[in-house]
């Protein structure tokens, strides 16, 4: 790939079907590891036998290159973490972009390398994918939608309706980076520390983690929403009461001080490398042990258990000894102290 | 109150006559039934006395002289809990009866009147108590018709017996004849219990092993030793110790996690209280009262350690309630006695919970068999110029109902707030107001909250058909609102206050309504609290309120009055704050505050807020009293504490209000004094002092241009502010001055434990007019 002029920017006319839109797409599928046959309307896949699974993504963030990844890294791992906490080998993603006129191409560049480094960790392929371009103040610089395939090998079964009194939940590492990286970068806050988004692709973790422990239960990954969104989504699903222990709940210096200046819960900052678990009390000490034995949950913890009432509810023992009571705002975090 | 002998008219002429009575007020479960037999014994008229749904019927028969010394006696010799509100009376037709009978109820099921509040042990009893040749002689259970548990030992009603959880105790020979005894105190005493049969009293360790030896003088060595010792009282336990030991008190705070919020101390009597604060007739009044609350009296310097309320002027002071609480005081003549509870969580009230504060906070406990049915915690109030103005309203005054200002037309449950959790449930024209439930954050408070209600409406008999509800859409009981299947009605916060106090006073025309509070989810989506409101029941309009200013981390902001006082420095001075000299009081070198600015810039969970709570946080802060704080209002404390010092200090801060509509009332004047004031080294006091002055100003002036301008006579005040007794009584000062009828609460808190008064009380109001979402008219 030919080096580009630092000021080279998208124009409406990298969308208008001529030779301008054959560069850019040559330039992305070379980037995303060379066409493996003739550029066509579909993919056509050879599946592995298994159930399939299937989602999709669209990826929105502001700024779109942050301490620890990108727009692109983001939109790779986030798919790929749809199809590993489903349970599935994740196999295939598509990239679909809508890119703003004016948009640097060394940027877009940089995106499309860090897609092709995200996919080749995680162990997918890039099997299809779609430029558009739109006028200059229509979007932020770029929006990436991305699909992913995987297969469900046989014996998995993870049902956030699956979780029952007795489980232990796990999560598997420290929560809030991700959206505290994002929020000190947008708002130019320094929280006098570095954050880093935590964007990494969880199949590495999933895959070996279900061959061992196949009675794992549910799984979620701990996006938009943070902890609390997730485990209010198993507890309501589940029709269970979800107990956590603050104290075993692993969060970084940085993120609580970070947390304490904003104002904000790191129960409700998002996250986009780390997991929950439900698994029967049995396998907990085991499903530590292995998630801890790799890099991207060498942080993880039994966070809390499954009790039967009140059903739906998420209850966090406080550090205080307090039972609070779990939420998800109606919209944003209002102040509720009278 | 009714003038009985004028209500009770007695025709004349020779011979006998009858005449039928029906009272109403508080006559049941007062021992109003036998006091009625022991008139007409006396008085030798013959007849019945009987409760009824509709209130207490009397039917007394004889000569005219027998009828009017009859009513005499029940003019001026009620029991000291009765009170009679009303009183009709008709003549009927004689039937020769001659002897005089308490009739048993006719009717049964839930709409019964009586529901009947606790009070402390009665001056009887307590004699009885300490009679060595009194079957009761230290029997830590005593009570009688006049005093005892009622409300926190009821399951069911009618008030029975056996639909309270003293049915778990079978009558001895004793009680048995006092209790069918019509001439007796203790006639139909449900509550009734000697030492032969009653509940036992026994002092466990903190494995729960009973400890050997007389429980009371046991329990005073291990005080005495500098022990924390759990006692269970009429709604829950409480935790005593040594209030005259520093380091005791520090102990029980290290282990409750309560830094710094003060503790209540219960005295031994009246003289005891004298020795250590300054009260005054009503605060004597309400101490002594058979309610028994907590007063906030002023404490004398160094009488007790300053641990007891760290930078607070007041002591929350009580007298004993029970005779258990009696007898533990013969030996000391003044305990702390707080909340048996860890911080922020609901009091405990069964021996299941005792568990989770044993060898944790408590060192031993204090227990007995008779089962707590509802949680009540203590209740408080202050008393601003000598009006008594409740701050938690639980024993002793749940669940005696609130007559409204104007009735709804079907049963409306208000569902409160979030921190200070409290429903009310109508009935007729009266209001129900459960006690005080706590932070509603929290499960258990939560459990007991739904229990309470499901408890209230079983024992009153009702179905609520609308719920009112705050809306904020966050709070625990605007959830709940949707899942009771229930018509909603959202009633604007302010506005709930507002109609709180109008419900309280029976206005049901349009008042000025000054409602100072920390937060309340406004129709706009800021959070408001420095509020002039032209309140009527089911409207109102915003007047004017205080200038928006960010509320820089939500709830962080509340903890960290720092922030409100730079949030405020920066409304003065512009975003270039930081750039300024600024008081040394306020250590901002040593504190993220260019974040904390940017925050409010950026509008990073920065909501605007109008709250002049927060203005109270901001001025604390500029003084020096409190950087952070570990409970509400903690900071404005401090700052009226500080006040107190320059209570003769008669400048005043003033404030500027703009013209338009709502008009915006800018404190910024204010701040920028206080800096100058700070710059020249004023003492902290006549600062606190004249910020203090001004917002009494700002309200009495404010609310009677407003008041003549939309032509009405009277304001009300509400909100959390308002239990500042400084900012009270110069408020109240203003008020008589300049001719404003100013009216303050008296049955419910200001705070946000009185804000379900006013929910059912608007909520009414609205739904007549088909109002269902918020009321402001603007324009």
């Amino acid at each position: 790939m030919a080096a580009r002029l630092e000021d080279e920017r998208i124009l409406l006319a990298h969308g208008g079907g001529g030779v301008l839109m054959q560069e850019l797409i040559s330039m992305l599928v070379e980037t995303f590891g060379g066409r493996q046959g003739p550029l066509q309307d579909s993919a056509v896949l050879e599946l592995p036998p298994g159930r399939l699974a299937f989602t999709t993504d669209s990826f929105v963030v502001h700024p779109l290159f942050f301490p620890g990844g990108d727009i692109g890294h983001l939109a790779v791992c986030g798919t790929v973490n749809d199809l590993a906490v489903a349970g599935a080998v994740p196999l295939w993603i598509s990239i679909s972009m809508i890119i703003e006129e004016g948009f640097p191409v060394a940027d877009l560049e940089r995106i499309a390398r860090s897609i092709a480094d995200a996919s080749a960790a995680a162990g997918v392929r890039v099997a299809a994918g779609d430029t558009k371009v739109v006028d200059a103040g229509t979007a932020d610089g770029i929006f990436i939608t991305s699909s992913g395939l995987g297969v469900v090998p046989a014996g998995i079964d993870l049902r956030s309706d699956a979780a029952a009194p007795g489980d232990r939940v796990i999560l598997s590492g420290a929560i809030g980076e991700h959206g505290l990286a994002i929020l000190s970068m947008r708002e130019g806050i320094d929280f006098g520390s570095d954050l880093r988004s935590d964007s990494a692709p969880l199949s590495l973790l999933t895959v070996p983690l279900l061959e061992r422990f196949p009675g794992i239960k549910a799984m979620r990954d701990v996006t938009r929403g943070g902890l609390a969104a997730v485990l209010n989504e198993i507890a309501a699903d589940s029709g269970v009461c979800i107990t956590i222990e603050e104290q075993s709940i692993p969060v970084s210096e940085a993120v609580r001080s970070g947390c304490d200046l904003m104002g904000y819960d790191p129960l409700h900052i998002a996250n986009e490398g780390k997991l929950v678990a439900v698994v029967p009390a049995a396998d907990a000490g085991g499903v530590i042990a292995a998630l801890r034995a790799h890099r991207l949950g060498s942080g993880a913890a039994i966070i809390g258990e499954v009790l039967a009432d009140p059903p739906g509810l998420v209850v966090m023992k406080t550090f205080l000894g307090g039972e609070r009571v779990i939420d998800l705002p109606y919209g944003d975090i209002l102040p509720r102290i009278c | 109150m009714v003038d009985v002998r004028k209500k009770i008219r007695i025709p004349g002429g020779a011979g006998r006559r009858r005449l039928r009575l029906t009272v109403r007020g508080r006559v049941q479960g007062v021992g109003f039934r036998p006091a009625v037999y022991r008139f007409a014994r006396a008085a030798g008229v013959g007849g019945f006395v009987r409760n009824t749904r509709s209130g207490v019927i009397i039917e007394i028969e004889g000569t005219a002289a027998a009828l009017e010394s009859f009513a005499g006696m029940l003019a001026d010799e009620l029991p000291p809990r009765a009170r009679i509100d009303a009183l009709e009376a008709g003549s009927v037709d004689p039937s020769g009866e001659t002897l005089f009978a308490i009739t048993t109820s006719e009717e049964t099921g839930g709409g019964e009147a009586l529901f009947p509040v606790d009070t402390a042990v009665c001056t009887d009893c307590l004699r009885e108590m300490r009679d060595r040749d009194d079957p009761r002689f230290r029997f830590p259970f005593i009570n009688c018709t006049n005093c005892g548990p009622r409300f926190t030992i009821i399951e069911g009603l009618p008030y029975d017996r056996p639909l309270t959880t003293m049915r778990e105790f079978e009558m001895d020979r004793l009680c048995r004849s006092q209790y069918a005894d019509p001439g007796d105190r203790r006639f139909h005493a449900e509550p009734i219990c000697c030492p032969g049969c009653g509940p036992r009293l026994r002092l466990i360790d903190v494995a729960g092993l009973e400890i050997a030896g007389d429980p009371i003088a046991e329990a005073c060595e291990l005080i005495a030793a500098g022990g924390v010792l759990a006692v269970k009282g009429l709604g829950g336990y409480h935790l005593a110790c040594l209030a005259t030991d520093g380091a005791v008190v520090a102990r029980l705070r290290e282990r409750k996690r309560r830094p710094d919020k003060p503790f209540a101390v219960m005295f031994r009597d009246a003289a005891a209280i004298l020795r250590r604060c300054d009260v005054d007739e009503t605060e004597l009044g309400l101490l002594r009262s058979p309610e028994a609350p907590i007063v906030l009296a002023r404490g004398r310097e160094g009488a007790l350690p300053g641990a007891i309320a760290p930078d607070n002027g007041y002591i929350g002071a009580f007298l004993p309630c029970t005779p258990v609480h009696h007898l533990l005081m013969e030996r000391f003549e003044v305990l702390v006695m707080t909340s048996a509870n860890f911080t922020d969580e609901p009091l405990v009230s069964t021996e299941e919970e005792l568990g989770a504060l044993l060898g944790r906070i408590a060192d031993a406990a204090l227990v007995n068999d008779r089962r707590i049915a509802h949680k009540c915690d203590d209740s408080i109030f202050f008393a601003p110029a000598g009006r008594p103005v409740p701050l938690r309203r639980a024993r002793g005054f749940v669940p005696e109902p609130v007559p409204l200002a104007a009735p709804p037309e079907g049963c409306i449950l208000g569902l409160g707030g979030q921190e200070k959790g409290a429903f009310a449930l109508t009935r007729g024209g009266e209001a129900f107001v459960s006690a005080h439930l706590g932070d509603l954050g929290d499960l258990r408070s939560q459990r007991n909250y739904r229990a309470e209600l499901e408890a209230f409406e079983r024992l009153l008999g009702v179905r609520p058909e609308a719920a009112a509800r705050d809306m904020h859409p966050d709070y625990f009981t605007s959830r709940l609102a949707g899942e009771l299947g229930l018509p909603v009605v959202e009633v604007q916060h302010h506005h709930a206050h507002a109609a709180s106090v109008m419900a309280e006073y029976g206005l049901c025309d349009p008042v000025i309504a000054v409602c100072f509070d920390g937060t309340g989810y406004g129709e706009d989506g800021a959070l408001w609290g420095g509020e002039f409101l032209l309140a009527g029941l089911h409207e109102y309009r915003r007047l004017a309120h205080l200038k928006y200013v960010p509320l820089p981390g939500g709830e962080t902001a509340v903890r960290e009055p720092w922030r409100m006082a730079l949030m405020h420095l920066r409304n003065l001075y512009g975003e270039r704050v930081l750039d300024l000299p600024l008081p040394s009081s306020l250590p901002l070198a040593e504190l993220p505050a260019g974040a904390v600015l940017t925050l409010a810039e950026r509008g990073i969970n920065s909501y605007p807020t109008s709250s002049m709570g927060r203005l109270f946080d901001a001025v604390a802060s500029l003084l020096g009293c409190g950087v952070r704080v570990s409970y509400e209002a903690q900071a404005a404390a401090a700052l009226e504490n500080l006040a107190l010092s320059s209570a003769g200090t008669t400048r005043a801060y003033r404030f500027e209000t703009g013209a338009g509509s709502p008009a915006l009332i800018d404190p910024a004047p204010v701040i920028e004094r206080i800096v100058r004031d700070l710059a020249r080294g004023a003492a902290r006091g006549e600062i606190a002092a004249a910020f203090h002055n001004g917002v009494a100003e700002l309200v009495v002036e404010t609310a009677q241009r407003l008041a003549a301008s939309c032509g009405c006579r009277t304001a009300v005040v509400s909100g959390g502010v308002f239990q500042n007794r400084f900012l009270c009584e110069r408020v109240l000062a203003l008020a008589a001055r300049s001719g404003l009828e100013l009216l303050m609460h008296r049955i419910v808190p200001p705070n946000d434990g009185g804000v379900s008064l006013g929910q059912v009380q608007a909520a009414a109001a609205m739904l007549r007019r088909g109002i269902t979402h918020g009321s402001e008219t603007r324009g």
